[in-house]
This record gives C-alpha cells, structure tokens and sequence, in this order.
C-alpha cells in the first residue's frame, strides 16, 4: 500500500500553527512564543518534507515527528533550566511557568517558565493538526488546535482582544484547508508549476480576505451584550474591570446618587470593600488574577474579629464585586458568586455577571477585624504572602524612602511603624483635594508625598501601601465605600460620594488589618480621625472583643465602588460585548470557510489559460469533488469505467454530460493526441447544475455549507497520481 | 473477406468479433475463453491452457485454427517424445545426397502441444525456445516458423500422475493462462445433442486467413500505451514481487506480456489508446500462472489469482504521470 503526500503539508501546517499563535500576543511577550516555537516547527515540517518525499506511510512520519520534537523540546528545556537533575529541572520549570501564569498580569514576561509552556503548547498543536491532517485525514477538524491560542485569549482578555487576531487563525485553517482539499490531488508535478501555485496561494489570500471581511460587516449587526459564554463558569479566569476608574468617576460626578443602603446588625457604621488590589506599582494599585472559588468561603480561618450581619439593598446600580464588609465569612444574595479566598472579593459568576447587583438584596456575614491599639503596636509584620503584596513600587524617587524613614522614627514594631505612617498622612501636612490627577503612579506619588501633599483618597491610600511596604509590611489597597449617612431607621445611606480606598496592612497575629490615612473626607465620619481616637487607626477598637464598639476605621473599608466598576465595566461592555461578537463572527467565519474553499477550488479548478493536461486534470477533480458533494461514491478507476458504473445512480441528462466529461479526460489522459479541453469547465458546470437541480433541499444545504469533499481527502484510488 | 492493408482497429475489433462468434459454436458456454485465445493470438503470445482432461482443451485450439484458415499441428507430449520430434530434424537425403530438414511438429501457425507436461524437460525446452524465438536452428540453419505463430498448451494439473510441472521459467514464457472448467450443465446437453451428428469441429468455418491476421496484429502494435501506464503495468509488477503471500513475483517479461495484450484488448474496444481497465482486465490471466504463492499462502488456500487480483485492486489508478 503506498502513500501519497501532499509534498507540502508538513510545511503548510507549520506555517499554519504558527499564525495561529499570533492571538497569544497580549497575553504574552510575542519572543516566548514567535521565536522560540521556530526550531520545533522547523524540526516538524522538515522531517514531514522528508518522509513525504521518501513516501512513508503518514503514521511513521508522525511519529518520526513527534520523537524529533519531543527532541528538541527537551533540549530547548534543559538549556531553558540550566544544569542539573533533567526530570527535576524541567518540573521545576514547569511550575514556575504556571506560577508565572498565576501571579503574573498579562502579558506574561518571557521567562524560561513561560517560554517552556509555550513550547509545550506548540508540540501539542503540531502533533494534533498532524494527526488531525495527515493521519486521520480531517483536516476540517484542524479548526479546533488552530483556534486554541485564539479561544485563550478570548476567554482571558475578552475584553481587549482586537478582531484583527482572527485573521491569522483563519489563514492558517485556510492554508490547511487549501493545503489538502485544495487544487492539488492531482499531481505534485502539476501543482509545482508555478502560475499554478500562484493561483493556489492567490486563492488562500483572497478567501482569508473574504472571510475578514465578512466578519467587519457582520459584527456590528451583532447584538453585543455583556453576555458572554464562558462567563458562564466561574472558576475559570474573568476579566475584571479596573475599580479604581469607578471610583474616580463616582467621586468626581457632581450628582450623587444613591448606591445602597445597609443596615448592620452592630447598629455601627461600617466600610462595605468591594474589593482589593494587591499590586501597587509604578504604574498605580491594579487586581492581580483572582483565584475564584464558588464553595467554601466559610470554611476559611477568619483571624480574630467582630461579628457582624449586614443586610443590604442594592439601588439600580451595575457592579461585578458584591460590597461586604472586610473580612466576610458568608453571604446571602440572588444569583451566582465566587470569592477570591486570598482578597476575600465578591465576584459576581452569574450570565449577567456585571449587572448582578442591580436591586439586589443581600446579606453578609462577616468578622471584622478590630484589634486595641496596644495589639497593633505590639504587632510585627507578617509573612509568607504573595511577594507582590511587599513590592515597592519602582521609579520612586529615592527621598521617598528617606521620608519614610524619618516618619517611622524609632517606631520599632510594624504596628508602630503603621501607626507613625498613618498618623504622618492624616498631619495637617496634606490636604484632601480632588484636583489631585487620578493617576496614583511613582511619579504621583513623589509629588504626593515630597511636594504637593494634595490629593484624595487613592493618594493617601497608595501612599500609605508604598511606606509600609518600604518598611517591609506587606499592604494592599482595599477599595469600597465609607460607611455612609446614618437613616432614621437605624441604617445607612452610602452614594456615590462615599466612594474610596485606604490601605491594608497585614500583620502577624491579626491578618490584614484596615488602616484609614485619608483625612476628613467629604461625608466621612468622624471616627477615621486618629486624633479623636488615639488608639483606632483604622480599625482598632480598644478591645477586639467588644462588638458594638467598632465598626470604625477599621472595618469600614468596602463600598460602593464597585458599583461604580459596574459601569465601567459596561463602558467596556462595549468591548465585553465585542468578546460575544468575537464569538459569533467566528463561528460564521467558519460557516463560510467550507463553502469559500469549495468556491475557491472551483474557480481554480475551472479556470481557463492552461494546458489541456491540466484543464482535463482540473475538471477532473472537481467532477470528482461534485460527485462526492452530491453524495454519490465514485467506484474507482479511470474516468470512463467509472461514469459507466455509476451512471445508473445518476439522472439520465448528468449521466450523458458526466460520460462526455469521462471521454474527454480520458482521452486527455492516455491516448496519443490528447484531447481538446475547451468545453470541459462548461460541461463541469453543466453536470453540477443538473445535480443540483434533482437535489433535495437538504443536501443542496450540505452541498453549499459543509460540502463533503472539502472534509474527506478524495480517495486515493483513481485520482491520485502516482506522482513521480 | 481478405486484405491484406493494415485494417483499421474497428475492423480489427470486428475481426476478433467474428472469430470469437465462429469458435463459440462449437466451444458452447466459454465466451471468455475463446475471447482470450482471440487475444493471446492477436498480442503474439502463446496460451496455457491448465484443466483435466476432456473439458475441450483440444477443441478450443483446433477452432481457433480452422478460424483463420490455418495450419494446426498437434504434438501429443509424452515421456519419450524427443526435442527433434517437436523441431525438426536433418536427415540424408540418398538421392539428393544433401541433408534436408525435416520440419517438426512446431512448424504450423496454431501449435497445440497437448499434456505438454507429460514430457520430459529436455523437450520442454525445445519447445519453449522455439516459441521465445519464433525460429528453430538446425545444423547451422535457421528456420523461420509461421506467421502468425501461436503455441497452445495443454497441461494437467500438476496433481495429477506420470507429469513432469513445467519450471516457472517456461511457464514464463506463456502469455496467458486459462482453465476451461466444466461446462454448465445445459452447455454440456448442448455438446451431447450437437455430436450426435458428427465431429462438429468440421463445422467451423475459416473467417479470415492468417495474412489478414498478420495484418491485425500489425496494427494493434499501433495502440498508444502513455507512459502512466506503462508506470502502471510495472507499479502491478513491482507490487507481486514485494506481495508477502508471493515467494516468486511477476518478471519484467510479465509486465511486456502485460502490456501487449493490454494492448489488444484496447484495440478489441475500438480505442487505439489502453486506459489502467485493460490491463486490470488481463492481470490474474496474464500474471498468476508466473507468481508462486508461500507455504503459508497455499496453506491457508490463498490462490495466486485471488492474490494478484488483490493487488490490482490495491494500486492505484494513475491519472497523470
């Protein structure tokens, strides 16, 4: 039994994985990735070329491929790892690459974990579109591999992923397409001459075209709306909106509407957080990927507290983050949630996750955190966090860290050092302004503490992360609403006014304890105000295990913006909206794409200006190719045998225009003088408008969508050339 | 009807039409058969035809003689039967006092060498060089035989008592091998009911002569075989030899067997063209008798004609070199 190759299919489907791993771009640097994949591609489509050329059976070239890159994957690995035990290091790497994938935010440095993820990743899709291709010969299946880089990033950066980054994974399907379906059955020989294979490429480009630009017209005529079909789930990775951008709009907006009112079973006022951003950097206080889990929020240890019920009632507000207060150990509420067990956020989960607040009404369980004064002095900093909870920000300017240093003074425990810092910003020294630009950046910063000493609750807030980090606390910046106004009722009205951030401190005994260095704020109680009392910085109360006593600074954090990030998340539901547009232009792309590469190989098939050989040859597979769309399985053999077996199956008009078709090619075939081929594409046509015509609707539907003989190789038998 | 000029292929095809029609009287039910004598004479082959006795093995040689008006001589192959007695031989002429040349049983245009493999091997031979070199050399003269010149083989098989199983070199040299078969049962009360008046073998009428065959078999040389499909013949060829069921694949002389009579059965359709169906036709005639099957393909009955066929189906069809 000998095989036949396409001489080129090793090589297309490299270039084919290739392109399709162009969507990975924002998720990670493109070196990781377009660089690094060359040597295993190269290493895959060489030995494809080889063994097509030598005509070995497909299974051995696969797996003659897949041990060479197996080869060079565990070279690149070693070299990647460094000296040492082999299976260790490449374990190690392994995990480091995940850990990089977990902590990191996209897109991903180039480390040799990450680039060793790829690696892996790319072995994957060239040995399954191989598989998928040479050996099980369903090359339309190859769609699957091809769009995995694309799915990723779609379901990650649904919101950011530019639909320019369909384009090369419809390419590639397009080349694999092309590259077996395509004009070449016939014969290696033909196929390599050169307007010939122009021709073919000029097809893939135009039909890749097409498909781009059906997907532009289609798109608007999409309805994009928030839903998206991956947010389905909810331990999968989500894309959540910047909170802070919420939180200036809804600061900076004149009206102030209500956002929620609450009523706590403490009867005390309390900071609702909706979330916390645990990577302050240079650029400013961002989330970090949240580890999101549906079950089990009340199983986590909760470090000692005040227990508090909040009920709560959501005006019409937007908001993905659930406002609760810190540290929540269970809610109520409508709808599906998950929490991020290391920040304790609220995340919506349901279908319209970024409106689930709406109206919603709700109650939380939670321990607030209120040590003494004297156990926050006592306290040390803790450990064992998430390093990007101690990172200082870079670029700040070096007197920053002298000034901390003179703030802290001889404070000698962290707690003191806290105390020193949150006092030093709530000093009559800065001032609360919110003409402060909203950027919390290094370079903010530095004017914030060094010259300007204005700005609003961010600035305090970032200001007060940097120091104690550049004392060695881990912090992060919890962002929400103060507690509100205070009802007739006994509850609490909280606006969109009440919208903030402060900092949060972890230390060793007492976990992540709120500070509040932001100084009288616009509707702000009084309690904040460490003058008023001394002991509670932000959250301390006298005695951690009075209830009543304390909701204050402390606890209060959480609030309302994350309804403000509801809206923007809508503003960039815009964009969310595009991830379901994605979607749906995808799959109309693929809906086409049978149908284009049909048209595509037809024309080219048919086309006029070339040799009879090749006319005869052409017209030849796209009777062929016709037959098979319209169901019939071609017996095998040469042309006219063939018509005449089938031709009983056929109607009596396509049996005649097939038998004339059959002669002709036959004699173009074997006999001595050849045969003239003029009306041959006209006869093709013919024979292919008779079969449709007699076609139910059903199969004309198939014939046009998913015609067959784009999925299935043609048989070898009868049409396939022995080439060389 | 005699001419002489290189007839068309459609005359050519209704030549053998007439020919096949004229022996099928008196061979009753044996189309094929008599279809592929027709071919094995016009693609200047020679025929085996392998059967037991008394199936019309005889008959289906002497027809296909008195068909085309010429001569048939029979040599009855036994034991002791010498090579001069097939090729001829010198002997003194007393009066002349010249040696003259005897010819042998091989100098006619159809030849039936029956139970050919009752003979000892030396003869064998001597018969088989004859028909590779359609000549016979005698003390330094050579002999040309007829034209056209046709050997047909009768064997036993080679089950059967007191043969001697021609070598796989000389069975190499036959173009085709048939079996006859037992006639259907109504073909055979066919036979019994037309002999009951007398030898019908008499009744064959000649409906050509062997100029005019001559001259077919000159313009079948003319059919075109494209280069594919000669790359075709040789890709059926080449797949006997690496078959695992065949000890003993087909020869390069097989795969020119193959082609010639591919050849005929083209111009026998009216093409002057072959197409890959003509040669597929012809493989397990033309090949199986050439191939020897391993211990183990014989063990689980697997014939080599099953095998050959097997392998045509296998290869594929060419379209275009």
């Amino acid at each position: 039994m000998k095989f036949t190759h396409h001489p080129f299919s090793s090589l297309l489907i490299a270039v084919a994985v290739w392109l399709s791993l162009l969507p990975l771009a924002p998720l990670i640097e493109p070196l990781a990735y377009s660089i690094e994949s060359v040597p295993l591609l190269a290493a895959a489509a060489l030995i494809g070329l080889i063994l097509a050329r030598m005509r070995a059976p497909r299974v051995l070239t696969l797996v003659a491929q897949v041990i060479a890159l197996l080869g060079v994957l565990l070279w690149r690995g070693l070299t990647l790892a460094g000296p040492g035990d082999p299976a260790g290091s490449l374990r190690t790497l392994t995990l480091d690459g995940i850990e990089a994938i977990r902590s990191q935010a996209a897109p991903l440095t180039a480390t040799p974990g990450t680039i060793w993820l790829c690696l892996l990743l790319v072995t994957l899709l060239i040995i399954v579109v191989e598989l998928l291709v040479n050996v099980l010969e369903q090359p339309g299946w190859s769609i699957a591999p091809l769009s995995l880089s694309f799915g990723i990033s779609a379901v990650i950066l649904r919101d950011d992923l530019p639909l320019f980054d369909l384009v090369p994974v419809i390419g590639a399907y397009t080349i694999v397409l092309l590259s077996v379906a395509g004009v070449g059955p016939t014969t290696g020989r033909a196929s390599r001459q050169s307007p010939f294979h122009i021709s073919r490429v000029m097809t893939g480009l135009g039909l890749a075209s097409i498909a781009v630009a059906v997907s532009l017209l289609v798109s608007p005529l999409v309805p994009l709306g928030p839903k998206q079909p991956w947010n389905s789930g909810t331990d999968g990775p989500i894309q959540l909106s910047d909170p802070l951008v919420r939180l200036d709009q809804d600061l900076r907006r004149p009206a102030d509407t209500p956002v929620l009112t609450y009523r706590p079973s403490t009867g005390e006022p309390t900071y609702l957080r909706t979330v916390a951003l645990s990577s302050v950097t240079a650029d400013g206080a961002r989330l970090v990927p949240m580890q999101l889990n549906r079950f089990g929020l009340r199983d986590l240890d909760a470090p000692p507290g005040t227990e508090v019920t909040v009920e709560t009632q959501m005006a019409d507000v937007p908001s993905e983050y659930l406002p609760v207060p810190f540290a929540v150990t269970d809610i109520d509420a409508a709808g599906l949630w998950s929490y991020d067990p290391a920040t304790l956020t609220v995340v919506a989960a349901g279908e319209d996750r970024t409106e689930q607040t709406r109206n919603l009404s709700y109650t939380a369980q939670a321990v607030m955190p209120n040590p003494s004064r004297e156990q926050i002095e006592a306290a040390e900093a803790g450990s064992g966090l998430d390093p990007v909870l101690s990172e200082v920000p870079s670029e700040l300017s070096p007197e920053v860290a002298t000034l901390t240093a003179d703030v802290v003074g001889d404070a000698v425990t962290a707690g003191q050092q806290a105390l020193a810092i949150q006092s030093f910003l709530r000093s009559d020294e800065f001032t609360y302004s919110l003409d402060a630009p909203s950027s919390a950046g290094s370079s903010v910063i530095d004017a914030f503490l060094l010259s300007d000493r204005s700005g609003y609750c961010i600035h305090f807030a970032t200001a007060m992360v940097t120091m104690a980090r550049i004392q060695g606390i881990p912090a992060r910046m919890a962002v929400g609403f103060t507690p509100g106004d205070s009802l007739e009722d006994g509850s609490f009205e909280v606006t969109s006014h009440d919208a903030h951030a402060w900092p949060e401190l972890f230390l060793d005994g007492l976990g992540w304890v709120p500070f509040e260095p932001t100084p009288a704020f616009a509707g702000n109680p009084g309690y904040t105000d460490p003058a008023a009392q001394p002991s509670a910085e932000p959250s301390q109360e006298p005695s951690p295990s009075v209830p009543p006593a304390s909701s204050q600074p402390t606890v209060a954090p959480p609030s309302p913006t994350a309804t403000p990030t509801a809206p923007a998340t809508s503003s960039g539901g815009g964009g969310a909206g595009l991830g379901i547009g994605l979607g749906i232009v995808l799959l109309i792309g693929l809906a086409f794409a049978p149908a284009l590469v049909r048209l595509g190989q037809r024309r080219v098939r048919l086309r006029g200006g070339v040799s009879s050989a090749e006319a005869a040859d052409g017209a030849w597979n796209e009777t062929l190719a016709t037959l098979r769309d319209h169901g019939m399985t071609w017996p095998g053999g040469s042309p006219v045998p063939g018509a005449l077996a089938l031709s009983e199956d056929l109607p009596d008009e396509a049996a005649e225009t097939l038998a004339g078709i059959a002669h002709t090619v036959e004699l173009s075939r074997y006999s001595r003088e050849g045969a003239v081929t003029g009306g041959l594409a006209g006869q093709v046509r013919a024979l292919r408008g008779t079969l449709w015509g007699v076609a139910p609707w059903g199969r004309r539907l198939r014939v046009t969508f998913v015609p067959p003989s784009v999925f299935t190789r043609s048989p070898r038998k009868g049409t396939h050339a022995t080439s060389d | 009807m005699i001419q002489h000029a290189t007839p068309s292929l459609p005359e050519v095809s209704q030549l053998a039409n007439r020919m096949s029609e004229e022996m099928g009287r008196v061979i009753v039910g044996k189309p094929t058969q008599i279809r592929m004598a027709v071919t094995v004479l016009l693609a200047e082959g020679h025929l085996l035809i392998e059967d037991v006795p008394g199936v019309g093995k005889t008959v289906l040689a002497r027809a296909l003689g008195r068909v085309i008006a010429g001569e048939v001589k029979r040599i009855q192959f036994t034991p002791d039967l010498l090579p001069s007695d097939v090729t001829g031989v010198s002997v003194f002429n007393q009066s002349t006092r010249e040696f003259e040349f005897k010819q042998g049983g091989i100098f006619a245009h159809i030849v039936l060498g029956d139970e050919i493999n009752r003979a000892s091997p030396k003869t064998q031979s001597a018969l088989l060089e004859a028909m590779a070199e359609n000549q016979v050399s005698a003390d330094g003269h050579t002999y040309r035989l007829s034209r056209p010149f046709m050997v047909i083989a009768t064997q036993n098989p080679i089950e059967m008592e007191g043969t001697y199983p021609l070598p796989e070199a000389q069975r190499d040299r036959f173009m085709a091998r048939i079996t006859m078969g037992y006639p259907a049962r109504q073909s055979e009360v066919a036979m019994l009911t037309a002999q009951a008046g007398g030898d019908q073998l008499n009744t064959v009428q000649p409906v050509t002569d062997a100029a005019t065959v001559e001259a077919a078999i000159k313009a079948i040389r003319a059919v075109y075989v494209a280069p594919v499909i000669n790359d075709y013949i040789v890709a059926i060829s080449e797949a006997t030899r690496t078959h695992p069921d065949l000890r003993l694949g087909a020869s390069p002389r097989a795969s020119l067997h193959l082609m010639r009579a591919s050849r005929v059965v083209a111009a026998l359709a009216g093409r002057d063209y072959v197409i890959p169906e003509d040669v597929g036709s012809l493989a397990v005639e033309v090949l199986a008798h050439r191939v020897l099957p391993t211990v183990e393909a014989q063990v689980a009955h697997r014939e080599p004609a099953g095998i050959i066929a097997s392998i045509v189906a296998s290869v594929p069809t060419p379209a275009r070199g």
